[in-house]
């Protein structure tokens, strides 16, 4: 046996399909759930019949936000195997590099996760819209009072960024992703609890350096002189060293 | 230790036998020194190591799927792994591929963890209490079948309190105690230094090592001679060696 320690392509692609296998019937299970539930939700939120009440792209907003929440739940989930003793060796024990072992949850949790939710979401919302355009009976423009969905018309004047939306958003899920590893039982708990602390005590810095900094240069823009690429360069320095962490937390873990 | 021997590792309660052995498969970390398995570091949990040293531990789970999925999911993980020498164990222990493993019993699902180490053909064994849970014929078949699954290239080790269920397939005793080898020899070296024999009384008996009541009288061990070969008494060696 001469493959690779690290990476071998062969031994992952066996490790991914062993995953799915395993798998496969709590994940078509929960992407049902997650379908049905978003589908309902925007159904009910939506006019039918004959209200002549307007549905414009903000109203989306707040059922995404639910969603981007599930999300960081299903991220902040990952390393399952780490909530039980039985199955913390189980998953050790797995013949796999730890670089493989973090990629393979770093795929499924993190990009398949983004995708899949994303996808669920546009899809259960449209066809949500389409359902309740079908029961309006009043002589508007349907298609135009129920506003179609869609993540380019969510975004657009927006005053935030969106890089700034997405890299904030990837640091946080990141965030959940590696801090979780520091735990053992109860590991979801224990990380937004351990990140909240942390975002608090930053922000009470911030907050703090800013109050001087505006103090001392009273009739300057000091707070708006720090450029959003400052704050990029920190979350995807941030977004790296929490990656690193978290490889090195896995390859350390014992049981 | 060398391949192709059954080592049985004994001790009392928290003597170290699990420690030992999760040790051995890079679950913990040492707390000291170093340990070194066929060349590898078992912490480093390389692929190649993890896939050559199984272990099957004393408390187990599996996710909620049929035997048949399990193996199609985790055989190709072992470069190793005999599909037709789990097959064959599967049948002698009367287990269908279609059983949904979280259904069978507990000694159910321990035979088919043990078919699944046997069949991945994995260099080290390592077994935790793997008669525990075992109804009677099984612990017999189970014996039957490690002695005729293992090749000349396999070491296993075996760590139980269940002394008489696997003093016939080893041929090396490790006893443990307080986290320390307190005894380490292989069966023939045993047999060939002391005796297990039984005594109606230890009357003008000088050279008793160790003795316990029996039904019978005494069973007892003494410094072998060179005329007698006595069968090993594995639970009244690792009493004579943990009340020392």
């Amino acid at each position: 046996m001469n493959k690779n320690q690290f990476f071998n392509l062969k031994r992952f692609t066996n490790y991914s399909k062993n995953l799915l296998l395993i798998n496969a019937k709590s994940m078509l299970i929960s992407v049902a759930v997650l379908f049905v539930v978003m589908f309902l939700l925007q159904f009910s939120s939506m006019p039918r019949g004959k209200s002549m009440m307007e549905y414009p792209i903000s109203n989306y907003a707040i059922y995404f936000t639910f969603y981007i929440v599930v999300l960081g739940v299903f991220i902040g989930s990952g390393f399952k195997p780490f909530n039980q003793k039985v199955d913390t060796r189980n998953y050790l024990a797995v013949p796999v590099s730890t670089f493989e072992k973090y990629l393979t949850e770093f795929l499924f949790r993190v990009v398949i996760g983004t995708i899949g939710i994303l996808v669920i979401y546009w899809s259960a919302t449209n066809l949500a819209r389409y359902a309740a355009i079908l029961t309006l009976t009043n002589p508007m423009d349907h298609y135009q009072q129920i506003v179609p969905f869609s993540y380019k018309a969510l975004f657009e004047g927006n005053y935030t960024p969106l890089a700034s939306i997405v890299l904030s958003t990837a640091f946080a899920y990141i965030a959940l992703f590696n801090i979780r590893l520091f735990f053992n039982k109860h590991g979801l708990l224990k990380t937004v609890l351990t990140l909240s602390i942390l975002f608090s005590a930053v922000l009470m810095i911030l907050i703090k350096i800013l109050e001087s900094k505006v103090e001392k240069f009273a009739n300057t823009d000091v707070v708006y002189a720090i450029d959003d690429v400052y704050f990029y360069i920190i979350f995807i320095v941030g977004i790296v060293g929490l990656s690193i962490f978290g490889y090195f937390k896995l390859k350390e873990k014992e049981l | 230790m060398r391949a192709r021997f059954h080592c049985g590792t004994f001790g009392k309660n928290g003597a170290g036998k699990s420690t030992l052995l999760h040790l051995i498969n890079g679950f913990i970390a040492p707390k000291a020194g170093e340990i070194s398995v066929n060349g590898y570091t078992p912490m480093d949990r390389k692929p190649d190591y993890l896939a050559d040293a199984y272990m099957v531990p004393e408390e187990f789970s599996f996710p909620n799927v049929s035997i048949e999925v399990y193996t199609s999911a985790y055989s190709p993980l072992f470069p190793r792994f005999d599909r037709e020498k789990l097959d064959n164990i599967l049948q002698e222990f009367d287990l269908q591929p279609k059983n949904q493993l979280n259904k069978l019993s507990h000694g159910q699902r321990k035979k088919f963890l043990i078919a699944f180490a046997l069949a991945s053909n994995s260099r080290l064994l390592l077994l935790d209490e793997p008669t525990n849970g075992l109804d009677i014929p099984s612990k017999s078949q189970f014996r039957k079948i490690l002695v005729s699954s293992i090749t000349d290239e396999q070491l296993v080790i075996i760590s139980t309190h269940q002394v008489k269920d696997i003093d016939s397939v080893i041929d090396k005793v490790i006893i443990m105690d307080n986290g320390k080898i307190a005894y380490d020899k292989s069966v023939n070296e045993i047999t060939e230094t002391i005796s297990f024999e039984t005594l109606p009384s230890l009357e003008d008996e000088n050279d008793i090592l160790y003795s316990e009541p029996s039904p019978m009288g005494y069973r007892v061990i003494r410094q072998a001679d060179s005329f007698t070969d006595t069968p090993m008494d594995l639970e009244l060696l690792f009493n004579y060696i943990t009340n020392q």
